[in-house]
């Protein structure tokens, strides 16, 4: 039997690598890919939770969690293209149109 | 058999742990991304080892099969080779020292965050997982997400289907200029 702990502290570890990544990486792509880590972190958790209490209610928001990051990348992937083809960047730093 | 389960926790921990280390640090961004493969496979392995199989089956289903192609379809798309061009004279743009001092208070900042979270985890109670007479199989998860979640369930294909009109109208021009 694998304790509660060992299962939240593996998830906290990948959730900071995923912030450590939206923090350092230059390519819009690969911060959205850091976030999908994230993500995964959170779900994580939820399942471990869901197993403690004995409710499925945090595996059915795993779920939920997987449908919404679906739509989030395909969104987010879709903008960044189109930043792409129009401004020739994938850097965050160089969006600056509507730097004041 | 406990023992199996122990050992089997922490080779997909370790392979999830160190895989989402090279998606942060590689710079070929299709390594990258089948880093993430391997990060969704171990995770998966370990949502069977919580009795979570559907989620587990969905996991490997939406995440390694269709998102991850999807950011695979666009860096193909958009070029490799461009793309590590732009992460290269980004980088060349800034003064060596500032970007090292920079790198450095951001790595502080995720070592705080994680301090601060385990020593959350560890006021936690600690029980032991999994526990036998729970399972989220197919059924368990089929009866509870069209019983008690029905409303949030629905909620969520909403969602999707105003994410396929956004995708469709931001990148389909001449049909957006139609409409």
């Amino acid at each position: 039997m694998i304790p509660l702990n060992h299962y939240l502290v593996t998830s906290g570890i990948l959730f900071v690598i995923g912030a450590f990544g939206v923090l350092t990486r230059k390519n819009i792509i690969l911060i959205l890919l850091s976030i999908e880590i994230m993500l995964n972190a959170a779900n994580l958790s939820f399942v471990a939770f869901s197993s403690v209490l004995g409710d499925l209610g945090g595996q059915v928001a795993s779920l939920f969690v997987i449908a919404i990051a679906a739509s989030e990348v395909a969104i987010g992937l879709a903008i960044s293209v189109l930043v792409f083809q129009s401004r020739g960047v994938l850097d965050p730093n160089e969006m600056n149109l509507m730097k004041w | 058999m406990n023992h199996l389960q122990i050992l089997l926790f922490y080779i997909f921990a370790l392979t999830a742990i160190s895989s989402a280390i090279v998606v942060v640090k590689d710079r070929r961004p299709t390594y990258s991304v089948l880093a993430l493969a391997v990060v969704m496979l171990a995770l998966s392995g370990l949502f069977v080892l919580l009795h979570a199989y559907f989620v587990a089956v969905i996991q490997v289903l939406i995440y390694a099969g269709a998102i991850l192609v999807l950011f695979l379809f666009v860096i193909m798309l958009l070029g490799v080779s461009g793309m590590e061009k732009t992460e290269e004279t980004s980088r060349k743009n800034k003064a060596a020292s500032m970007a090292k001092i920079r790198w450095m208070v951001k790595a502080l900042l995720s070592l705080m965050l994680l301090a601060e979270l385990i020593t959350v985890i560890l006021t936690l109670q600690d029980s032991k997982l999994p526990q036998e007479n729970f399972q989220g199989t197919v059924e368990a998860i089929g009866l509870a997400l069209f019983t008690n979640y029905l409303f949030p369930f629905e909620l969520v294909s909403g969602i999707l289907l105003v994410g396929i009109l956004g995708v469709v109208n931001l990148t389909h021009k001449e049909w957006a200029e139609r409409s």
